[in-house]
């Protein structure tokens, strides 16, 4: 049981350290999706020509191939530098990269890893149906072989950042005749395909970074199917295999970051009564308990980190901290209103970003699982209780 | 970094659990009028024997020579168990005898020949520890004890228990625990240890957070184990998502806590900045898992939670009487929203 961290590894935090603050872009990120992707897009070049893309890529791929704790070194001293977040960035080099990594041919990766690590090319994903939410396994897009090409039908749904990608993971079936787990095929799709129709959904928050995307025999070459026909369930799961538990530390830092400055929000405002929002032991304690929890969140971390390091497997951490984060996250903004007190009816001013953030809090417990889907999974793979 | 037990620190665990399921059973508890003839004398001795007592103690105090970490790891196995606090007040009795270079005395406390009693302050006491203490206290396990622990954010006191005042005996929450309640008015103490030296009331507040630990763990081994059995509507009810959702909130609970006790463990012993903060957060976070998984276990356990045939009613008194020691979750909570930001 130990947090220490050895010579090397502490030269390599100050590294990390100093590159990011030499080459972190200075002016926030544009809210306007066109001017986000090229500002995404930059970054990323930028981090590859300082030789920092790919973290946890293989080198033979472009990557930098870090073991577990320089991964971990720099996901906390990216994170603390207040350079940008994934973004649109996230499909390509957290989902679509990994997964062509283990299961792409020669030919895929070739094609696609290097243009994601150069900072070419936006991802998406296309997994989620109207029909196959948290179901994911009974998705019905239809896929037919017809010469040397797939022959595509169906829509998805929640497809993230969808306009403003080149490219795209999509799940279809291809037996539909085969258990429903067994029938499906993953597939790389060009965005520009013909015969797709992207809509955009406008979310709860203000938002419209979600889409609808329709396919109406939109053809797809067979050899952008990876790992094989009607093995797509298997490959789909394939990039877990990259992960070491290192996912949840960027955004355990900005959960942290989050909490301290709402601490020092009740610290500077007044409620109805003109006391200090702090002396309000509702909220004072309410406060506490975030920053405890806050704090528990990366001592979870780094024993998932710890217990992946051990077992070369994914542990059940990860559908714990995703759970414990989002809601965690939830009641964050929840107590940022009870501070902000009426101010919570304006969306903008100098405490417009706390109702805001609570608006846009109600996806954390919905999208890449929901918190309920998340308690099946620890009640039936790490406690052991049946279907 | 490696926050995972080490295979001489996994030993410490899988002996204290296996001694512990074999000498003191829990079911010994049922039925039973209290503590004290379940951990007489000569059991504390046996426990003594195993090096128990001196665990976190440096060897040059005839310690067995471990840190905190190998501490909190026994403490779980004794909270899991049901074991009696006295337990952790002949440790810290210990340490402060040793720390204060009463060495005779500590002896006797490692070999179990003294028992110490924890006191807490009752509420609204105007309560004063140090070269004497002055107060209302609630003692726990009076009986048969021969000293009594005392301590605050100032420090930690040992002193006869002889020497207050205690009233007839109360009933505890907790029927596996004696508590009577005590006066004293400038008590003088037999050694005290000011917090500057080695904060007592802290590494108190982490090990009983470690036996809320072994609470929160036991009450969800025993909810998930009924749940596989237990059938209605011709299906195990851990099938069901009511019973099941409940079962995955009290286990992420558990790994929550267990993170933090080890995180705590080092930060605290390394005496970095973020041990204070650790140790507010992990207590708060303990009391709260502790009670919501032990509670939750008797809604689980249905009807048959509700009777004493089951032991699930002893774990979820047992944690409120912990909650009580060296600090509540209010307590906790408002010292760790004074604590500076730590990285």
């Amino acid at each position: 049981m130990n947090l220490d961290f050895t010579p090397q590894q502490l030269q390599f935090r100050e590294q990390v350290r100093d590159w990011l603050q030499a080459h972190k872009p200075s002016e926030p990120r544009p809210e306007d999706g066109a001017e986000g992707r090229a500002f995404d897009l930059a970054w990323q070049k930028t981090l590859y020509t300082g030789g920092w893309a790919g973290i946890n890529w293989p080198k033979a791929y472009g990557g930098q191939g870090f073991d577990t704790f320089q991964q971990l070194i720099f996901l906390m001293e990216y994170a603390k530098s207040g350079a940008p977040g994934d973004h649109y960035r996230f499909n390509g080099l957290n989902l679509a990269g990994p997964t062509i990594i283990a299961c792409g041919d020669e030919e895929q990766k070739k094609t696609h890893l290097p243009p994601i690590l150069k900072g070419d090319v936006i991802w998406c994903q296309g997994f989620s149906e109207p029909s196959a939410g948290s179901d994911l396994a009974s998705l019905k897009t239809r896929a037919i072989v017809d010469g040397d090409e797939l022959i595509v039908t169906g829509s998805k749904i929640w497809t993230s950042w969808a306009r403003f990608a080149d490219w795209q993971q999509l799940l279809v079936r291809t037996d539909p005749d085969a258990p429903k787990h067994a029938g499906i095929s993953w597939v790389i799709n060009r965005m520009d395909n013909p015969g797709m129709e992207i809509r955009p959904i406008h979310d709860m928050a203000g938002g419209s970074d979600l889409h609808e995307v329709f396919y109406d025999e939109v053809r797809i070459p067979l050899r952008n199917i990876v790992g094989g026909i009607n093995n797509g369930w298997r490959v789909s799961m394939a990039q877990l295999s990259f992960e070491r538990g290192t996912a949840f530390m960027p955004s355990q830092i900005e959960t942290q970051k989050t909490i301290e400055e709402l601490i020092e929000l009740a610290r500077n405002t007044r409620l109805d009564d003109g006391r200090l929002a702090i002396d309000d032991d509702h909220i004072a304690f309410q406060l506490a308990k975030l920053r405890a929890e806050t704090r528990s969140l990366l001592a979870m971390t780094l024993l998932g980190i710890s217990r992946n390091e051990r077992s070369g497997m994914p542990g059940p951490e990860g559908s714990m901290l995703k759970l414990f984060q989002s809601e965690l996250y939830k009641r964050i903004t929840t107590v940022a209103l009870d501070i902000v007190g009426a101010d919570r009816a304006r969306l903008s001013g100098l405490t417009g970003r706390w109702p805001q953030a609570f608006l846009g809090s109600f996806a954390n417990t919905l999208g890449g699982g929901t918190s309920e889907v998340m308690r099946n999974i620890i009640g039936e793979r790490y406690l052991g209780l049946p279907k | 970094m490696d926050l995972l037990p080490t295979q001489e620190q996994q030993q410490i665990i899988d002996t204290a659990a296996s001694f512990l399921a074999n000498e003191f059973p829990i079911n010994q508890l049922l039925g039973a009028p209290n503590s004290d003839t379940r951990v007489s004398r000569e059991h504390l001795q046996k426990i003594a024997q195993l090096g128990w007592l001196g665990i976190g103690l440096p060897e040059e105090l005839q310690g067995v020579g471990y840190g905190l970490s190998e501490e909190v790891l026994l403490f779980v196995e004794l909270g899991r168990n049901l074991m009696p606090p006295s337990l952790l007040g002949s440790v810290l009795g210990g340490r402060l005898t040793g720390l204060s270079g009463e060495h005779d005395r500590m002896r006797s406390l490692l070999d179990g020949d003294i028992k110490v009693a924890l006191a807490i302050s009752l509420p609204g006491s105007e309560t004063k520890i140090g070269e004497s203490i002055s107060g209302e206290f609630l003692i726990y396990e009076p009986h048969e004890a021969d000293l009594l622990l005392v301590a605050d954010e100032g420090g930690a006191a040992l002193l006869p228990l002889k020497s207050v005042q205690t009233t007839e005996d109360d009933r505890c929450i907790d029927e596996t625990l004696g508590v009577s309640s005590a006066i004293a008015k400038n008590v003088p103490v037999l050694c005290y240890l000011p917090a500057e030296n080695d904060n007592l009331f802290l590494r108190g507040t982490i090990l009983v957070s470690a036996m809320l630990l072994g609470i929160a763990e036991a009450t969800l081994a025993r909810s998930v184990d009924y749940a596989k059995q237990r059938e209605q509507f011709g299906k195990v009810i851990g099938s069901f998502q009511a019973i099941k959702h409940y079962c995955a909130e009290m286990a992420v609970r558990c790994e929550s806590v267990r993170s933090m006790l080890y995180h705590t463990s080092i930060t605290f012993q390394a005496q970095s900045p973020a041990g204070v903060f650790d140790a507010c957060s992990l207590k708060a976070l303990a009391i709260e898992a502790a009670q919501y998984n032990a509670n939750t276990a008797i809604q689980i356990h249905g009807g048959m939670g509700f009777t004493r045939e089951m032991d699930i009613h002893l774990f979820v008194k047992r944690a409120q009487a912990l909650g009580t020691l060296f600090g509540g979750e209010r307590y906790h909570l408002r010292r760790l929203l004074c604590e500076p930001v730590v990285d």
